[in-house]
């Protein structure tokens, strides 16, 4: 028994994130490289290497010992490209060797031959039927022309008919588009609107230069092979390594590397990269490193999806949202394990907290022949918070109604109006989300920024300046004011791939000290569960320690930002050291507690008709960020940026201030491409409600682009559809607004005159 | 080539080309605190001392270093100045990611052994453009100004 306790414990795998990939060396360290495919379509036949140094290596597909594909939640990843190329940069192979500057000499002479036999054979026929008697070159254009065109020679069994292809989509209706035919609720919701607007709204997100690119590092040591890389889905890594190299997953041992990016990914693509280190390391027996070039990072690395929202809304008189019809069209690249619950969950923030009449969402996730991508568990919804955002603020100054107004008073369903006044049998609205004090959070942001003066101050002035003068910019530099609010979600019950089993297990050993079982959180939340441990069993923080230590095969299956779920695993800290305070003195120690996610939470979102409280929590936030625009040189800079937050109850405020202040600081770096804007001054206020607390991480990306644009929009007496924005993209925006207001002067001016030659000729 | 430097305190002959980024070199020699960023000179994580000023070595070719003095922060964490610093920076709730631990420790180090006392706005103008990757620059300078107060305290009573 002894000796399978010790070999159990050999077993033992750490999920804490230790160093740097790029930081592990070994003696005799080889330089890694892909080989990539340079077209985006093509059967690839062969990827060979004319003259290899002694010393140097190249391995393609055919060389893998094992699976040559991994697969997560059933979407298929090839580890080298083969067959048909997915897109252009594709990995086709792997070249490395001592020299990391000879390696990336030698990736420019790889050659990789594409089928062309076909063409070949076609051009072939026509040489050879062609007759040695130059003369008769008549006859030999007609045996050309009588050929069969090279679209019905080549073969095209192998083409890729259709690269767009949908993957995944999700529709909800509510209202009349729940009653009538779409064509006929859009005719009877939107012809006679009070107000209407639509517009197509986009944000991308740009790679900071600053963080170490993704890799990996790997060596072998007898039948055992560890990998070094930043991944966030051990698990996951470890089933796609053995699997491609044919061996047990107890030979296999990943060791987790810190990740210095923003919103690291981790998942499908950081698994790749290590299976590919591993291949060239398990097949070559020495240790390899593969740091991907900023370029690649920058083009086959960027975590999120792309995504263009159209919003055609309407509005009445008073204010209320009588129709919200969403479109939303997803490009996830060539694949993307998570389309389903991206889709989902864009779709659910689309309509943001808001609650109109009547509803549409039609979301549409579908492959092209762009790199794959991957998820940012935090940031999901931005893009979608972005859209609605700006799409509310230009129908605020559509209607004159101010933006705060506006969303209060869309805030709340029919359901809950006619609750009120009378009992009603309206049908419940879809979505519910669990926000806090909302009317709080967004008169507090106000308050603090003075923002109803200085907009309806700046909204005056861009009239006056776009009805008066058609020239775009004046002496002084331009001023605009933008509010915009968001959530971000906890725990969401509708996920698609995996089943939300998080696990705990606290241990009161026998010395008082305690053991928290689990995935290491941030050192933020590690602080907040000691704290609560050590309230709870009266015992001192410094002996409590969190053990990240898992056997092989009881690794948790779903990725770690399944765990990032800081309300529920609170909870269940919580719950394990009540358990443990209840027997503590009634049986020896030591004692253990075990709690995982509760399944009648899970109730609350019928998945079928997708629909209920998608959410375990949320934290509610309201951004106003006020811009001046230099008009000589298109320069944005922010006066300020005022900040209200409701986490529920907030329990360590100096780090969710520094995680605020931080993420805010992150994001001047990303509003416009290739440089940062400048800000004069921050200010942060929290609001404790009675909602369960919630993560603070991700607020401000939900929030602060929206509130921006919004403010520039104004600044410009124009609409800024899409983030990040560029001196080019503003100086466009202005032409178009001026070409827009000469076309229009001009035809009026040509309207007057002959009005005027009219009255003339009739006198 | 071979060129000479005082690498860490030890004289050291640097097996390189005369144009790989003395980033690549230094790191390949067991200096890992010299990290690649924006290989624009800009973020920091591959800051070094040469001849006693923080300098991005990203941008620094290895050819023309011959003879001088370079120290990393893998041999500067030795030094009284760096726990003062790190004094600091804790006393501002700072805890760095380790990415860019480099560039805003000998930031701080520059800072620390000017004979002015820098304004608040001075420091932000300094560090501005460091990598906002763990750090706010608010807490940023508030940690430098902590290290500057420990430091002068220790002096004086020195």
């Amino acid at each position: 028994m002894a000796v399978k306790k010790s070999d159990s414990k050999k077993q033992l795998r750490s999920l804490e994130a230790t160093g740097f990939y790029s930081d592990f060396e070994k003696e005799t360290c080889l330089y890694a490289a892909l080989v990539r495919s340079p077209a985006p379509a093509g059967k690839i036949k062969s990827v060979t290497i004319p003259e290899l140094p002694g010393g140097y290596t190249l391995y393609s597909s055919r060389d893998i010992p094992g699976s040559k594909t991994i697969t997560a939640n059933k979407c298929v990843t090839k580890i080298f490209g083969y067959g048909n190329v997915s897109y252009r940069g594709e990995p086709v192979g792997i070249i490395f060797g001592p020299d990391e500057e000879r390696v990336l000499q030698l990736l420019d002479t790889v050659n990789i031959t594409f089928d062309v036999e076909n063409l070949e054979s076609a051009l072939n026929n026509v040489i050879n039927k062609q007759t040695d008697d130059a003369s008769n070159f008549k006859e030999f254009v007609e045996q050309i022309n009588e050929m069969p065109s090279l679209d019905a020679v080549i073969d095209k069994s192998h083409v890729e008919e259709n690269t767009d292809v949908i993957v995944a989509s999700r529709e909800v209706k509510y209202g009349l588009y729940d009653k009538l035919e779409l064509a006929q609720a859009d005719t009877k919701l939107f012809d006679n609107a009070d107000f209407t607007s639509t517009d197509t709204w986009k944000e991308k997100l740009l790679t900071p230069k600053w963080q170490e690119t993704e890799g990996a590092f790997a060596y072998t040591e007898g039948d055992k092979i560890h990998v070094f890389a930043p991944t966030r889905w051990i698990s996951f890594t470890q089933k796609s390594v053995a699997a491609a190299l044919g061996i047990s997953e107890e030979q296999v041992y990943i060791h987790k590397t810190k990740t210095a990016g923003i919103y690291p990914s981790g998942l499908a693509r950081t698994t790749q990269l290590a299976v590919q280190i591993a291949v060239a390391s398990w097949l070559a027996k020495k240790p390899v490193k593969l740091v991907l070039s900023q370029f690649e990072q920058e083009n086959y690395m960027v975590p999120g999806v792309l995504t263009e929202i159209t919003y055609r809304t309407a509005l009445d008189k008073d204010g209320h949202f009588t129709a919200l019809k969403i479109l939303i069209d997803i490009d996830i690249g060539c694949s993307n394990p998570f389309a389903q619950e991206i889709t989902d969950r864009i779709a659910i923030a689309a309509a943001s907290y808001y609650k109109p009449e009547n509803l549409y969402i039609s979301a549409k996730a579908h492959s092209s022949k762009n790199p794959p991508t991957s998820i940012s568990m935090q940031i999901i919804e931005s893009q979608a918070f972005f859209a609605i955002e700006n799409e509310i603020q230009k129908i605020s100054n559509q209607s004159k109604i101010f933006p705060d107004e506006l969303r209060l008073l869309n805030a709340q369903s029919e359901v809950e109006k006619t609750k009120t006044k009378s009992k009603s049998k309206v049908k419940e609205f879809p979505f519910s989300i669990p926000t806090g004090d909302i009317q709080s959070v967004i008169q507090t942001a106000l308050k603090q920024s003075d923002f109803n003066r200085k907009y309806a101050s700046f909204h005056m002035e861009a009239i006056d300046r776009a009805e008066k003068d058609s020239k775009p910019f004046f002496a002084l530099p331009l001023r605009g004011i933008g509010l915009a609010t968001a959530y971000i979600p906890s725990g969401y019950y509708g996920q698609s791939g995996f089943t939300n089993d998080t696990k705990l297990e606290v241990t009161l050993n026998a010395d008082e000290k305690l053991t928290i079982h689990t995935i290491k959180p941030s050192d933020v939340i590690q602080d907040i569960w000691k704290t609560s441990a050590s309230e709870i069993l009266q015992i001192p923080k410094q002996n409590i320690q969190i053990n990240s230590d898992f056997a092989y095969d009881q690794i948790p299956e779903q990725p770690e930002d399944s765990y990032s779920s800081i309300s529920i695993m609170n909870e269940l800290v919580k719950k394990c050291c009540t358990d443990i305070q209840k027997k503590r003195f009634h049986q020896p120690l030591p004692i253990t507690a075990k709690r995982g996610g509760t399944l009648t939470q899970k109730t609350k979102w019928d998945k079928d008709k997708f629909c209920g409280t998608p959410f375990y929590t949320t934290s509610f936030i309201t951004t106003v960020v006020e811009v001046e625009l230099d008009t000589y040189t298109y320069n944005e800079k922010i006066k300020g940026i005022w900040v209200t937050v409701d986490c529920g109850e907030l329990f360590d405020e100096a780090a969710a201030l520094r995680t605020i202040r931080l993420e805010i600081q992150q994001e001047l770096t990303m509003l416009v491409k290739g440089k940062t804007v400048s800000c004069d001054a921050i200010n942060i206020n929290f609001i404790q409600s009675d909602n369960r607390s919630g993560q603070v991480g991700g607020l401000i990306h939900n929030s602060l682009p929206a509130a921006f644009s919004s403010a520039l929009s104004l600044a410009l007496t124009t609409q800024l559809t899409e983030i990040p924005c560029t001196e080019d993209l503003l100086f466009q925006l202005i032409r178009d607004r001026t070409k827009e207001k000469n076309e229009i002067k001009k035809s009026e001016e040509r309207a007057e005159t002959k009005n005027t030659e009219e009255t003339g000729a009739s006198e | 080539m071979k060129i000479p430097v005082t690498l860490n305190g030890t004289k050291t002959i640097l097996d390189a080309h005369a144009d790989e980024s003395l980033m690549k070199v230094l790191h390949k020699n067991g200096c890992i605190s010299v990290k690649r960023g924006c290989n624009s000179g800009f973020c920091g994580s591959c800051t070094i001392l040469l001849d006693d000023h923080p300098a991005a070595s990203c941008k620094i070719p290895t050819g023309i270093v011959r003879n001088s003095d370079i120290v990393t922060l893998d041999y500067f964490v030795k030094t009284e100045e760096y726990s003062v610093i790190m004094a600091g920076f804790q006393k501002a709730g700072i805890k760095l990611c380790g990415y860019c631990t480099a560039g805003k420790v000998f930031s701080a180090y520059q800072i620390l052994k000017s004979p002015k006392m820098p304004k608040r706005e001075e420091i932000a103008d300094y560090v501005k453009a460091l990598s906002p990757c763990c750090t706010d620059l608010e807490t940023l300078v508030n940690g430098i100004l902590y290290s500057i107060q420990i430091f002068n305290k220790k002096q004086m009573r020195g």
